[in-house]
């Protein structure tokens, strides 16, 4: 039987997945900014990060209103619970995005970069990455969120090259502009961007199977 | 996708009367005993509120006043006032009767009449002299409809209502108060003698039925007050402890007795 109250968690599915969505845009747009030196791009990336806070809020509200009303059982409270991180992952994404718009900024005041390194390539798999976890959660798909924890190692490694290609294996060999420094934050901050989706993914693995995998070892 | 999809609240958008029942420091005593001390509160328009607190905190006492049932018992006497749209219930020109047509009363035990479900639907009809049979039809089938029962019963209007299951001889009672056309619904445990099933789809039917009525029900059942009122009042020994937005009752009470009861920690 189909219960009036069911809409609101429909509801509430939805305003993740604009969050999702929003997450997503933000991260194609900073990358874009960087990439073509669009100050007027990563300006705008800056002031998308409110309403995603807002989300943020508001999904928590629903999540209380939900739990404390409407006596949810079974894989209702799994997603409840999830909803809370995965929230809370799109919202850090949002603000790693955020705060690549604002070193894209700081590069673009210095003059541009003429190497970016492996920063775009690492760019485009965090947002196919994002794009991965947000189907499987939308989708309800499996495979796709294990995937995502398969291809967050690719973001990892193309981080790493990275900061050797300016510091050497050692770290400590060669000296590196302070532009450069801003791109290794950047490539830092879509580390990061990997690490949420994955998180995600591992919340969509809990709805979806009650399987707890985070933190393995 | 739109942030507008998110609605408010119903319980914080009063679009009707917000003082459609008003109880101003109403007092009600049975003898000698005191079962309500003074409280004051309105009741919105086409909202549903649930009166919750233990055994004889009053919750059942205020709602039987409220269409004048109490008047049955020996040596009640009350102070304050009750008002309908702004009319005193107990304002000597009003008659009970009346009253009780516009405040119609599901209670905690379904009571069809042994008669057919036909006939339970439209007993009031008929009572006030209605003969005309397509009438009666129309107003048969439209309360069942409204009652969510139209579909499982219209092929066997001539049986005994006695022959159908718990939660639908409950829902026939609602349409036989619905056929009366009333203002007001109250509702005394409706669905303490259903099972999960059938207690859902009343709760189903309160949801639909508060566009078109203004309904109070008590229960002892949180859960059920949670689910499907606007606004929850909370009682204690007879008195009124708290009375806000349901969303706020279960989220955030403001009196210490209220967070008790609502957590398990009371008594």
């Amino acid at each position: 039987m189909q219960r009036f109250f069911h809409d609101e968690l429909r509801q509430l599915q939805d305003n993740l997945v604009l969050m999702g969505e929003r997450s997503i845009d933000m991260t194609r747009l900073v990358m874009q900014a960087l990439e073509t030196g669009d100050d007027k791009l990563a300006l705008q990336v800056r002031g998308m990060d409110d309403a995603v806070d807002d989300l943020e809020k508001q999904v928590d509200r629903e999540i209380m209103r939900y739990l404390t009303l409407f006596g949810p059982m079974g894989s209702d409270v799994r997603l409840l619970l999830a909803a809370r991180d995965i929230a809370h992952d799109l919202e850090r994404i949002a603000d790693e995005a955020s705060v690549i718009a604002k070193r894209v900024l700081v590069i673009s005041q210095r003059g541009p970069l003429k190497d970016l390194l492996h920063v775009p390539e690492e760019g485009r798999i965090a947002i196919e990455v994002l794009r991965l976890a947000l189907d499987g959660f939308v989708e309800g798909d499996l495979a796709k969120a294990k995937l995502v924890i398969t291809r967050d190692a690719e973001i990892d490694l193309l981080n790493r090259k990275n900061y050797e290609a300016l510091f050497g294996r050692s770290g400590d060999s060669i000296k590196v502009s302070a532009s450069n420094v801003e791109l290794i934050f950047i490539s830092k901050a879509l580390e990061r961007i990997g690490d949420h989706s994955k998180n995600i993914s591992e919340q969509v693995i809990f709805i979806l199977s009650g399987e707890d995998i985070r933190h393995a070892r | 996708m739109s942030n507008a999809r998110i609605q408010p609240r119903p319980a914080a958008d009063i679009t009707g009367r917000p003082d459609f029942i008003s109880i101003k420091n109403f007092g009600f005593w049975y003898g000698d005993k005191k079962a309500l001390k003074s409280m004051t509160l309105d009741i919105p328009e086409r909202h549903v509120v649930a009166f919750i607190g233990p055994s004889g905190c009053g919750k059942s006492t205020l709602l039987r006043n409220l269409n004048r049932m109490n008047d049955l018992v020996d040596g009640i006497r009350h102070e304050g006032d009750i008002a309908i749209k702004g009319q005193s219930i107990y304002d000597p020109g009003l008659e009970v009767i009346s009253l009780r047509r516009r405040v119609g009363m599901v209670f905690q035990k379904s009571n069809p009449f042994p008669k057919s479900v036909y006939e339970n639907v439209v007993f009031a009809l008929r009572v006030m002299g209605v003969s005309n049979r397509a009438i009666l039809d129309e107003a048969c089938e439209t309360s069942l409809r409204k009652a969510a029962l139209w579909e499982e019963v219209k092929d066997r209007l001539n049986d005994n209502a006695l022959g159908l299951s718990g939660g639908q001889m409950q829902r026939l009672c609602i349409a036989r108060a619905i056929a009366n056309r009333p203002e007001i619904l109250l509702m005394d445990e409706p669905c303490s003698a259903l099972d999960p099933i059938a207690t859902g789809k009343i709760e189903e039917l309160i949801h639909e039925l508060k566009t078109q009525f203004t309904i109070v029900i008590v229960t002892h059942s949180m859960q059920q007050a949670a689910r499907v009122s606007d606004r929850t009042a909370f009682f204690y020994l007879g008195e009124l402890i708290e009375y806000d937005t349901t969303e706020k009752i279960f989220m955030n009470p403001s009196q210490a007795q209220t967070e008790a009861y609502i957590s398990g920690r009371f008594g």
